[in-house]
């Protein structure tokens, strides 16, 4: 044994401790997330069903909106599958950091109280954003199918792949920022203005070749936009847009380069986070 | 006696960074950074201490003495800069009551909420349900929102699940003193079945008469440090002694 596979080997079993701990607090993860909404929902006549109200509130007014009254459509034919199919997938992404950074905010009583895996508070954040992102799903083609004649073809397949590797997109991002928001309290007043902006520099509002007549420099600056490949990819499964293989490759490279940098940082001393809170 | 420790914790350091009034954002982090300047407060400094299996012990210090952080590190809830903490047993912590529970929501579904937290599976939770509530003596308001309950009937929930946990180690910040008499008189029963079972308590309290009856021994905390350990009542007398003395002097 050479002496560089001793760290690498003391790596690798502490990963494993770590994901053992993880997968043990997994019930602990599911019913925070099932509290979670619950308790929101307590007082409310509807309770659960908001669940799938608050898509299809969320996509008529955009669809109204932007489709219909501004009539953005430009080129894109099936402009409310297009505009829902990105919108419903970047709600998704922003729950997913808004509920990871406040799972540690809220839910500082039991950090300094018990010990447990603190990716189980970021990941019960994800289950809630999850489910609420599956339903959104499920409405997708009732509120599409009638409008553009939209319904799942062959590709619908595609949502798999589309949905995991957005979600280790999704939670390496919330996981990053969750990280910093501890110590650094002001980045959580700078996460909505940040999220306003990546709504409006990625392709959810306008096609895709509306930046075809944008100044020269601007299309290939947005292009880094990670949103730009994840959302071919729904759109893809969705409504069955051409996707290329590049398309996947630069997807999958940034989800998953997110997932491992974010959860890493987050994992890293988070011996350390119950001092800032 | 050659009793076998429950917690044993080896030159314990912890520093904070002044946080109340400044907290470190952005802002100063990059002033600091640039001026080099990294103003810290010890909490704890180069403490060690034994706890014995069987034995109950107090932890007495005035307000920031380092009591509470002591109490986080031995839960493990606080990595210290520095030194070594190893625990042997099953630990349920009790720093603050009702961790872990969501007070929208029913006294049922935060039993399970609390177990969970505290590292018991859902099935096991779901065994222990009858007497977690039948010991709180909640039956009637269990499927009310925790939020109506008295205080009193809150801290018995919040205790019934922590001693679900059937811990052998139990570690206390002051909790115990709300709740009615019979609750009181309950907890202490429940705390001195643990101790007859060989197990372990750790108590931070400002009640003197309280920890002298109960602790066989205990550790003043003075400004991050161990001013005196050992037998209850000598301790607990040494720091009466000085809590009187600038007293005195004022007049």
């Amino acid at each position: 044994m050479t002496t560089s596979t001793v760290p690498l080997r003391r790596a690798i079993s502490g990963v494993r401790a770590y994901v053992r701990h993880l997968w043990n607090r997994r019930e602990f993860a599911f019913h925070l997330a099932l509290g979670n909404v619950k308790a929101r929902n307590a007082s409310t006549t509807l309770g659960l069903i908001w669940w799938v109200i608050n898509p299809l509130l969320l996509g008529g007014i955009y669809a109204l909106v932007f489709g219909v009254i501004l009539d953005i459509q430009r080129g894109e034919e099936n402009y409310i599958a297009y505009l829902l199919a990105g919108m419903f997938a970047f709600y998704y992404t922003r729950s997913v950091m808004v509920g990871a950074v406040n799972s540690i905010i809220q839910n500082a009583r039991l950090l300094a109280n018990l010990p447990f895996p603190r990716l189980v508070l970021p990941g019960s954040a994800l289950i809630e954003s999850a489910v609420g992102f599956v339903a959104s799903l499920g409405i997708y083609y009732l509120i599409v199918g009638p409008i553009d004649g939209v319904w799942p073809g062959s590709t619908v397949w595609w949502l798999l792949p589309a949905f995991l590797l957005h979600t280790l997109f999704s939670f390496g991002l919330g996981a990053l920022v969750a990280r910093l928001a501890v110590p650094f309290r002001d980045l959580n007043n700078l996460v909505p203005y940040v999220l306003r902006l990546w709504l409006y520099v990625s392709p959810v509002i306008w096609p895709v070749t509306f930046l075809e007549n944008a100044r020269p420099g601007i299309q290939q600056v947005l292009e880094w936009n990670p949103l730009f490949p994840i959302l071919a990819v729904y759109r893809h499964a969705l409504m069955g847009q051409t996707l290329t293989g590049g398309d996947v490759v630069v997807a999958s490279t940034w989800s998953v380069l997110l997932f491992l940098f974010g959860v890493g940082l987050f994992v890293r001393n988070e011996g350390r986070m119950t001092r800032y809170i | 006696m050659t009793r076998r420790p429950a917690i044993v914790a080896r030159d314990i350091t912890v520093s904070f960074r002044p946080t109340v009034d400044r907290k470190p954002t952005l802002r100063r982090s990059i002033a600091q950074l640039r001026h080099k300047q990294r103003e810290t407060v010890l909490a704890l400094s180069g403490v060690s201490v034994e706890v014995m299996r069987g034995e109950a012990f107090g932890i007495i210090g005035r307000n920031g003495a380092g009591k509470s952080t002591l109490l986080k590190v031995l839960a493990k809830t606080l990595k210290p800069d520095s030194g070594t903490v190893n625990v042997y047993g099953r630990t349920s912590t009790l720093l603050q009551l009702g961790v872990g529970f969501n007070p929208e929501l029913s006294g049922r579904r935060n039993v399970l909420l609390g177990g969970l937290a505290a590292g018991l599976r859902k099935r096991e939770v779901d065994e222990k349900f009858d007497t977690i509530v039948s010991y709180a003596e909640l039956w009637d308001a269990i499927d009310r929102p925790v939020k109506t309950y008295s205080s009193g009937m809150f801290a018995r929930l919040a205790f019934s699940v922590a001693m679900a946990l059937e811990p052998n180690i139990l570690l206390l910040d002051e909790v115990l003193a709300v709740g009615d008499e019979s609750f009181r008189a309950k907890s202490r029963e429940a705390m001195e079945d643990l101790l007859a079972r060989a197990g372990t308590i750790v108590f931070v309290s400002h009640a003197l008469p309280v920890v002298t009856e109960f602790c066989d021994r205990v550790m003043w905390l003075h400004e991050a440090e161990v001013r005196q350990l050992g037998d209850a009542g000598e301790v607990v007398a040494a720091y009466q002694a000085s809590v009187k003395k600038p007293q005195k002097a004022k007049r």
